[in-house]
């Protein structure tokens, strides 16, 4: 018989393969990163440009000049591109976020000329169809009220206002009525300005061939169009005076809670250790805070904690909606388990359990080629490579319980927290 | 083409192996055969509870979750109307950590007050985030009640009402434990990197001696044949009016299913299809439009949901919807429009291999099914699909007789 009490062996799992991506450039600078990965004959492929809403004059222009690239381009109408891909089982997707413009693709490497194709005149030929935008805008305007009447948006965006301000591209300050006011040609203008290739980054996963590297080269290497910029604007992050803030929503059965602050860059020393901070405090689902306020009090179906990175800032949130009558109660508990933080050593086998626990998410982050390019996508981003997770492995087996109570104090004084609430008033 | 090697041990349990040396990760997949549909109608919600409480310790084990954190495991799960299924993910050296976890708590698990009484609470919170505290949250409660009037899938598997969760007791839990969780009444697969005799070699030391258990013989009962037309009616404090259609349609392993799929597909996946292109792009009546099934087990749901741009009215919509599911009924889909939704399956087919953990959900689902082989014969399934079997089909799915609608009406202010 065996001993179910006794836990098998437990093996040593921090010896991570970092695959190192080829890079080369194209011919009017756009640069490539290319993971050659994967089993079956296919390729994603993303395109980022410097075209988030960090570069625009007002509200949404950004992030619809994006959505709405597919509405028509030079040689193909909206129900062309659709057919396009449709027909081929592959997929367009369009993003932006608050710093980058994204395009990614996915297909069968049987169709990449054919989508490759297609992809080129999206990117570099869009006409923004006055009647597609104009039906688009419509649409997009009810998503945004449908969405914004939801408490963990009300407060997500309260958050982003209080932690960067009103002025600041990371503070999120859509309303209804800039839907309204957007024209056609901003988008036209927009897209002019800022889809630049010589700007462009371009990671290609899958596996794929020298042949398909030379269609990238023909379709987007092309010289002749504006010049990469040398700077870009910069911005005062302005937070807000006071620490607490409320959203009403009379109706609401639960509150969303959002707690946190401004905290360093990818680039600081500090940076793996606050994540591995954050992690032990609600990173998993056997955190401080999931175990006391899901798995003892019952107030809620979900809590977590995690640091947030954009290029330039980086913020660190407690992110959980609670049952109104609780809501109270919650806090002080979120509170409890920050100050146990600062106030008391982590004991070795909780933070053996992260440890490994991390390293575990740190494998499940490069496995597979999907997986590899969305990793190797975060990190682009923020102008870093597959070093900076190395990094964060030495990181996870060395830090000390001392180590992570000196950053719990230096980082989550209760005084420094900013925290929305949104829901009805108790 | 996805290899697997497939067992039987002496207590029942079905082991399948698929290995995949392409990742450096195992996963440990076990579904038991029960879901919401097994519950009884006064006692809802019972099959997902007791999934929450599969995570509160087992006979021997205290903790489920930290020693599987402590490997550099994960793990979920996620209850249906036919189904309840159980994942973790650990990296391939720790595998054995993932077989004594699991079979522990097939064995027997620890009945407990306190997480009876906290995982009450968290459903109850669940309940509220994603139905209650939602705009439109209640549409597929709603739509299920109306279209069941005698099959169990007329409640959601949150369960039909909050104080169905509530008023759980320990005898419940324990009683339907020894009911439903049997070796007997379960697939175990594993796939990832580890090898056929290496993974039957652990499924046989740590399942092997769990006993055998007496499963009753299901008895579910047939939604009878629907015969009229039924709407509701409903005001709810939202920003845009809806509307929901659904039809009955065939069950998973039925003649029908494949093809009823792909009618789906042609009316709304992807910015080419019909729904988008007319009715969104065109006309201007909808700012969402999806169909979509079901995919139950017993004979399922053929949707279709809406969101109307304001300023439509219900009538235009509603008009607009079946003047497209009377199309069907009367024109034969081009042979091209076909290829395409058939085109876009397999390219889906092909993506879906590179996930170990999607194909062992997906073989542990077809297993319990009837045979996890199906998992291979799906492509073919979608490509015997002809242009007439659609007309033929969608007049008999979409008659008014076959329709239960639901008007969603913002509250007029």
């Amino acid at each position: 018989m065996i001993d179910r009490k006794i836990s098998p062996l437990v093996n040593d799992i921090s010896k991570i393969d970092f695959l190192s991506p080829e890079t080369w450039t194209l011919r009017n600078g756009a640069k490539v990163w290319g993971i050659k990965a994967g089993t079956q004959d296919l390729v994603k492929i993303d395109f980022m440009f410097n075209a988030g809403s960090w570069f625009q004059a007002s509200n949404l222009v950004a992030g619809l000049t994006n959505a709405y690239m597919n509405q028509g381009s030079k040689n193909y109408s909206a129900q062309q591109i659709a057919e396009a891909f449709d027909f081929r089982g592959a997929y367009l997707q369009l993003s932006a976020d608050q710093q980058h413009g994204y395009v990614s693709i996915l297909t069968l490497n049987k169709y990449f000329d054919e989508i490759l194709k297609v992809t080129a005149d999206v990117i570099k030929h869009p006409t923004f169809p006055a009647k597609e935008v104009k039906t688009q805008i419509a649409k997009k305007k009810q998503w945004f009220i449908v969405e914004n009447s939801k408490v963990k948006m009300l407060a997500q965006k309260k958050f982003s206002q209080v932690l960067f301000g009103e002025n600041h591209p990371y503070g999120n300050t859509n309303t209804a009525s800039d839907y309204d006011k957007l024209t056609r040609e901003q988008l036209v203008q927009f897209h002019a300005e800022n889809y630049r290739l010589s700007e462009c980054k371009i990671l290609i996963a899958g596996n794929y061939s020298d042949e398909m590297k030379e269609q990238l080269e023909f379709y987007f290497g092309e010289e002749g169009g504006l010049a990469a910029r040398e700077t870009f604007a910069s911005f005062p992050i302005v937070p807000a005076k006071e620490q607490a803030h409320f959203v009403d929503k009379d109706d609401a059965l639960q509150s969303a809670i959002r707690i946190g602050k401004l905290v360093v860059n990818r680039d600081h020393p500090d940076f793996h250790g606050l994540n591995i901070l954050s992690t032990i405090l609600g990173g998993y689902f056997g955190s401080r805070l999931m175990t006391n306020i899901r798995e003892d009090k019952g107030y809620t179906y979900g809590i977590g904690s995690a640091i947030f990175t954009f290029p330039h800032a980086s913020y660190f949130a407690i992110v959980t909606e609670v049952g109104t009558e609780v809501c109270s109660d919650a806090l002080t508990e979120i509170y409890f388990e920050i100050e146990k933080l600062q106030n008391d050593l982590v004991g070795d086998d909780e933070l053996d359990v992260v440890k490994n626990y991390l390293l575990g998410e740190m494998l499940r982050s490069i496995d597979g080629v999907f997986a590899m390019s969305g990793s190797f996508h975060t990190l682009l981003e923020a102008g870093l490579d597959f070093s900076h997770y190395r990094d964060f492995v030495t990181a996870i087996t060395k830090i000390t319980p001392e180590e992570i109570m000196q950053l719990a104090q230096k980082y989550l004084n209760k005084e420094e927290l900013f925290q929305v609430v949104a829901g009805k008033r108790q | 083409m996805i290899e697997f090697q497939k067992y039987t041990l002496k207590n029942g349990l079905k082991v399948i192996v698929h290995t995949d040396t392409s990742t450096p990760m195992v996963a440990v997949n076990v579904i038991y055969n029960v879901g919401a549909r097994d519950e009884n109608p006064e006692k809802t919600g019972f099959a997902h509870l007791f999934e929450h409480l599969m995570f509160g310790g087992s006979k021997n084990i205290p903790d489920y979750d930290t020693p599987l954190q402590k490997v550099g495991g994960e793990n979920n799960a996620f209850t249906s109307n036919d189904i309840t299924n159980y994942y973790l993910t650990v990296p391939s050296a720790n595998i054995e950590t993932g077989f004594w976890l699991e079979s522990d708590r097939m064995l027997e698990l620890d009945f407990s007050d306190k997480s009876l009484e906290v995982q009450r609470n968290v459903v109850v919170e669940e309940f509220k985030q994603r139905y209650l505290n939602q705009p439109y949250g209640d549409v597929y409660p709603l739509m299920n009640s109306l279209a069941y009037k005698v099959h169990p899938y007329s409640w959601p598997t949150i369960g039909k009402d909050i104080s169905h969760i509530q008023n759980a007791t320990l005898n419940d839990v324990k009683e339907f434990f020894f009911k439903h969780y049997a070796p007997n009444n379960a697939v175990l697969v594993v796939s990832g990197n580890v090898d056929a005799d290496e993974a039957l070699r652990l499924a046989e030391k740590w399942f092997g001696d769990i006993p055998r258990r007496d499963v009753p013989e299901k008895n579910i009962p047939a939604e009878p044949v629907q015969t009229e037309f039924r709407s509701q009616t409903v005001e709810r404090d939202v920003p845009y009016d809806a509307i929901y259609l659904s039809f009955h349609m065939d069950r998973k392993l039925g003649d029908d299913y494949y093809a009823t799929d792909l009618l789906s597909d042609i009316l709304s996946s992807g910015n080419s299809s019909r729904l988008y292109r007319k009715l969104i792009v065109e006309e201007g009546l909808f700012s969402e439009l999806d169909a979509y099934i079901s995919g139950d087990v017993d004979p399922g749901l053929f949707s279709v949901a809406g969101k109307l741009i304001e300023g439509m009215t219900m009538e235009q919509a509603e008009k607009a919807i079946w003047d497209e599911l009377d199309k069907m009924k009367n024109t034969l889909v081009d042979a091209v429009e076909l290829q395409k939704v058939i085109n876009k399956v397999e390219a889906n087919l092909i993506y879906s291999e590179i996930g170990y953990l999607n194909k062992a959900m997906a073989l542990a689902a077809f297993e319990l099914l009837g045979d996890a082989s199906l998992i291979n014969t799906q492509g073919d399934n979608y490509r015997k699909v002809t242009p007439e079997k659609l007309r033929d089909l969608a007049n008999r799915l979409f008659t008014r007789e076959n329709c239960s609608t639901l008007y969603y009406k913002k509250k007029s202010k």
